[in-house]
């Protein structure tokens, strides 16, 4: 069942490209933007820029798809469905996590051009992006499911998103800054489990509580 | 002697209530549906149809009451027993992107089915043959009710919530629509429609209630 939720919310997506597609335009405005208004900023807290154009533009993203669940009352057909709506949570997580990372792959090289950044790949960069895109992926998608009632779900999703991700921006300045600077792994450890755990306390908070999120 | 039948209860709706913004829309509103049986509800716009069809869809949650079929909870979160239950909205709850062999393979899938080996042939049925690998986002709302109609022929059910079934259908296919409902009520299917049109379903139904006051009564 899980694999046909998936499914489906690729197909939807790449067949479309509206969400993708309008998250990577979005994100290739912020980052110019960005670049050409801030100037003398330590390389290190420049990949916080990155972190909120991420959260920007995925509050973007999360309207969008929610909002094609809308359209032809199609999200009543699978509540009216014989499935648990944690999978249904499952799903739609993973579905977007992966719509993130594929802007992230496109957009990062231009981040990269645009802020003259001396990057240097490391795994605990990439562990960090991953563990964010997950929360960022379970948080947004119980917000989407909390205004999926609501008509003004593209004011509400980044309201409550922003707030919500405040924490977990200072714990990747910290946890970048620890990584790009070659501290030993003891004094920034603490943000990347702050990372972690959060990513977890929230997707489990989503498939415990989704069903009754989504309720009317 | 001709010894009396023995109903099969099915549905059972016990002390409903449902309200939006404080507004109370159903109160205490208790229904039976037995196996077999063609159930017409009627009522003024605003009364509850809606609300009552998609509370035992598993669409609304009420406030209070329940919902069970062959005595299974219906609104508990993970009740496999959903998969008896159709429901035909004002909408036509598919996604506009997908073509109708996909939508249509997808919902099916929701429910644990697969299509059935003569999904043209009843697609040519519905006169939906050449709509078959078509993406529904242009389709009106008269092929939407079409589209609607193959979802309860193609999949195995045992209660149907109909609403509204005849809005925007031509006469060949609300035609169609009454002999695939004489089809399923000879089958043993139990259906709960909710319709203005009293004259269409005079024959078929079993029982006539009507939405008033908040809760339900027979006619």
């Amino acid at each position: 069942m899980l694999n046909n939720l998936i499914i489906k919310e690729l197909k939807l997506e790449f067949r479309t490209k509206e969400t993708i597609l309008s998250m990577f335009l979005l994100g290739i405005i912020l980052t110019f933007l960005f670049s050409i208004t801030i100037e003398n900023v330590k390389q290190e807290f420049i990949i916080v820029y990155f972190w909120i154009i991420i959260f920007m533009i995925s509050s973007l993203g999360l309207y969008r798809s929610y909002q094609n669940e809308k359209n032809l009352d199609s999200f009543n057909m699978m509540l009216s469905s014989p499935v648990d709506p944690s999978i249904i949570f499952i799903s739609k997580v993973i579905s977007f996590f992966i719509q993130i990372l594929i802007v992230q792959i496109f957009l990062f090289p231009i981040f990269i051009l645009f802020f003259k950044l001396n990057f240097n790949f490391s795994y605990a960069v990439l562990f960090l992006t991953l563990a964010t895109n997950w929360y960022i992926s379970s948080l947004g998608n119980i917000i989407g499911g909390i205004t999926l009632r609501s008509n003004r779900n593209e004011m509400i999703i980044p309201i409550l998103l922003f707030p919500f991700s405040a924490p977990i921006l200072l714990a990747i300045i910290r946890a970048t800054e620890g990584i790009v600077n070659n501290y030993s792994f003891y004094d920034f450890s603490n943000w990347i489990f702050i990372i972690i755990t959060s990513s977890i306390v929230v997707f489990i908070l989503g498939i415990w509580a989704y069903y009754d999120i989504i309720k009317e | 002697m001709e010894r009396p039948k023995i109903k099969t209860k099915m549905l059972r709706v016990k002390n409903l209530q449902k309200s939006f913004n404080f507004n109370t829309i159903l109160s205490d509103l208790n229904l039976k549906v037995n196996k077999g049986e063609i159930i017409h509800i009627s009522g003024s716009n605003g009364a509850g149809k809606t609300t009552l069809l998609k509370i035992i869809a598993g669409i609304l949650s009420p406030e209070l009451g329940e919902v069970s079929i062959f005595k299974k909870d219906l609104l508990s979160r993970d009740c496999r027993e959903k998969k008896q239950i159709i429901y035909w909205g004002h909408q036509p709850m598919i996604y506009p992107h997908l073509t109708v062999y996909e939508n249509i393979n997808f919902f099916l899938k929701m429910r644990s089915q697969t299509i059935p080996k003569d999904f043209d042939l009843i697609l040519e049925k519905v006169n939906m043959l050449k709509l078959k690998h078509s993406q529904c986002q242009n389709f009106s709302q008269g092929i939407f009710q079409r589209f609607n109609l193959l979802r309860f022929i193609v999949s195995d059910w045992s209660l149907a919530l109909m609403d509204e079934p005849f809005s925007a259908l031509d006469i060949e296919a609300k035609e169609l629509l009454l002999q695939n409902i004489r089809a399923w009520k000879n089958k043993g299917k139990s259906m709960i429609i909710v319709s203005h049109n009293k004259n269409t379903l005079h024959n078929l139904s079993t029982h006539k209630y009507e939405i008033k006051n908040r809760g339900i009564v027979q006619i």
